[in-house]
């Protein structure tokens, strides 16, 4: 489903974030980049959301190879992916439930049917009580929860997060752990990134650890 | 078909809640636009109507040929006959030299010198009905009529009416040139409405960029509103000058009245007004793609 071939990334003017990594995720799996901060998770999950493009080598989601695509492929591409992004990226001019209605309303879905899909979505997080809130007014954690109801809301059969769980305290991290699991368990394939082992540890996921933008040899089940 | 008919009516859904999100603002700088555009329209519909009556007065247009005076009724007889078949005259009527006189004695200011005269120093004369009034065809049938046997002196003088039409003339070119310098306008201030439309949008631009959108959906509600704004500052504009018009009308149908005309400014038709609302409409939409796809460029 997704597979990365000595795929490498170095930013204009920067070192290499990104060293010849292949990897291959099959559909359906769980996955956790982890590694120390500046180790190339987030460069990572960008190449496979084609919101960067490998310098070199190839990146291919769902058989297609990232590098054929021109802009326009690209966008139909992140439209079938569901993106958590590390500082979540919520509009902070409407509500919540706005803010989940976005994707649908790019994806051009009839109104009715898009927002019956946001509630559904801001439910499985557990915010449908706060649907009208601004999200300037949420916590830390409830953002980060109505960024992944954005995620999904659209249904994608691949869920990338970096750093879902990022400065939530423990209990917090593992339920929402425990979110990213149950979407995998219907299905969906989820790549996520975090340096939370302990978070980590409460779920099963396939390791693929990271240091200075190279795969470390010996990916083990967590 | 169907995606299609749900793009574009969530396009202009977006389009609406973008303008209803400053309603003052927006109603603000619709109306600075409608002011403007009111101008050439208003202009417009006074010309024309000012072009009608002259066609009016100039319906009623006679073309007075006088005789040479020691011509004999025969003579006058026969030179109404040939005039009235004449290519261009509608009617040829002969008032004898009794007849002028008759009317003239009728005069009492004109008693004292009518009654010192001996004999009639009138000559007959044929009044002519002219088919058209416009000066070059009067001039033409004046020249024609003149070169006649018997004829003394053709008086057509229709100077008043052909200079009326040459500032008439002038008018229009104006408002010419007030309609192109505003379509200009309504380019560059619907343009420049969609640029600071676009900035204050950048998060919600950037983000649905992130998660997918297309080019063109992040584009059509910009679209959609700049063909919005501009139909509704024609609107606007359009009922600034039904006002004027109707404001100017109560002042100058009795002015008119006094000289013994009728004359009152015609509203625009709905033809006009819907041509009208639709070009500008349309600047406007053109004024917002050139400034939608500039900006998208740009990021
Ligand atoms: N846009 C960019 N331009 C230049 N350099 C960048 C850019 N983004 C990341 N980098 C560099 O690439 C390297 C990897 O960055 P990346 O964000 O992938 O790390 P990370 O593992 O996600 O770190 P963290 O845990 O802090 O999020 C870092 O050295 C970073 O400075
Ligand atoms: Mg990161």
């Amino acid at each position: 489903m997704i597979r990365l071939v000595e795929a490498s990334k170095r930013y204009p003017g920067g070192h290499e974030a990104l060293t010849a990594v292949s990897l291959d995720i099959s559909a359906g799996e769980f996955v956790a980049v982890t590694g120390q901060t500046g180790a190339g998770k987030s460069t990572l999950l960008k190449l496979i959301a084609g919101l960067e493009r490998a310098t070199s080598g190839d990146v291919l989601v769902n058989g297609q190879n990232l590098k054929s695509l021109g802009p326009a492929g690209l966008a139909v591409l992140r439209r079938s992916l569901g993106i958590v992004f590390q500082d979540h990226k919520l509009l902070f001019d409407r509500s919540a439930f706005d803010n989940v209605m976005l994707p649908l309303e790019i994806a051009d879905f009839p109104v009715k049917e898009a927002q019956r899909r946001a509630r559904a979505a801001l439910d499985k997080v557990g915010l449908l009580a706060r649907e009208k809130a601004n999200p300037i007014s949420l916590s830390g954690g409830e953002q980060q929860r109505l960024c992944i109801a954005r995620a999904i809301v659209s249904r994608p059969a691949i869920l990338i997060a970096d750093e879902p769980t990022g400065n939530l305290d423990a209990d917090y991290a593992s339920a929402i752990m425990g979110l990213f699991r149950s979407f995998n368990q219907v299905g969906v394939t989820v790549v996520l990134s975090t340096h939370d082992l302990p978070a980590l540890a409460t779920v099963q996921a396939r390791r693929i650890e990271l240091k200075d933008g190279r795969v470390l040899a010996g990916e083990a089940l967590a | 078909m169907k995606a299609f008919v749900t793009a574009h009516r969530n396009a202009l859904r977006r389009a609406l809640a973008q303008l209803a999100s400053q309603p003052w603002g927006s109603l603000l700088s619709l109306s600075v636009l409608g002011c403007a555009l009111a101008i050439p329209l208003a202009l417009h519909s006074t010309l024309s109507s000012i072009k009608s009556a002259t066609y009016r007065m100039g319906a009623d247009a006679e073309v007075n040929v006088f005789m040479d005076p020691k011509a004999t009724l025969e003579d006058a007889n026969a030179l109404r006959a040939k005039l009235s078949t004449l290519r261009g005259v509608t009617s040829a009527r002969l008032v004898t030299k009794e007849a002028a006189l008759e009317t003239l004695n009728k005069r009492p200011q004109l008693a004292d010198l009518m009654g010192s005269l001996d004999g009639n120093p009138l000559p007959h004369a044929i009044i002519l009905k002219p088919e058209r009034s416009e000066p070059a065809t009067l001039e033409r049938l004046r020249a024609e009529v003149n070169q006649l046997p018997g004829v003394d002196r053709v008086s057509a003088d229709f100077e008043w009416l052909r200079k009326l039409r040459r500032i008439v003339a002038l008018g229009e070119a104006v408002i010419l040139a007030a309609a192109l310098l505003l379509s200009v306008a309504v380019v560059l201030v619907i343009g420049n409405t969609i640029r600071l439309e676009v900035l204050t949008r950048r998060d919600e631009i950037a983000v649905s960029t992130l998660i997918g959108a297309s080019t063109s959906f992040v584009r059509r509600p910009f679209l959609y509103f700049g063909f919005l704004a501009g139909a509704l500052s024609a609107l606007l504009g359009w009922g600034i000058a039904v006002g004027g018009i109707a404001w100017a009308n109560t002042h100058l149908s009795p002015l008119a009245t006094e000289y013994g005309i009728q004359f009152s400014i015609q509203l625009p038709s709905v033809f006009e007004a819907t041509a009208y609302i639709l070009a500008i409409a349309c600047l406007a939409l053109l004024g917002a793609t050139f400034s939608a796809t500039t900006m998208a460029r740009q990021r």
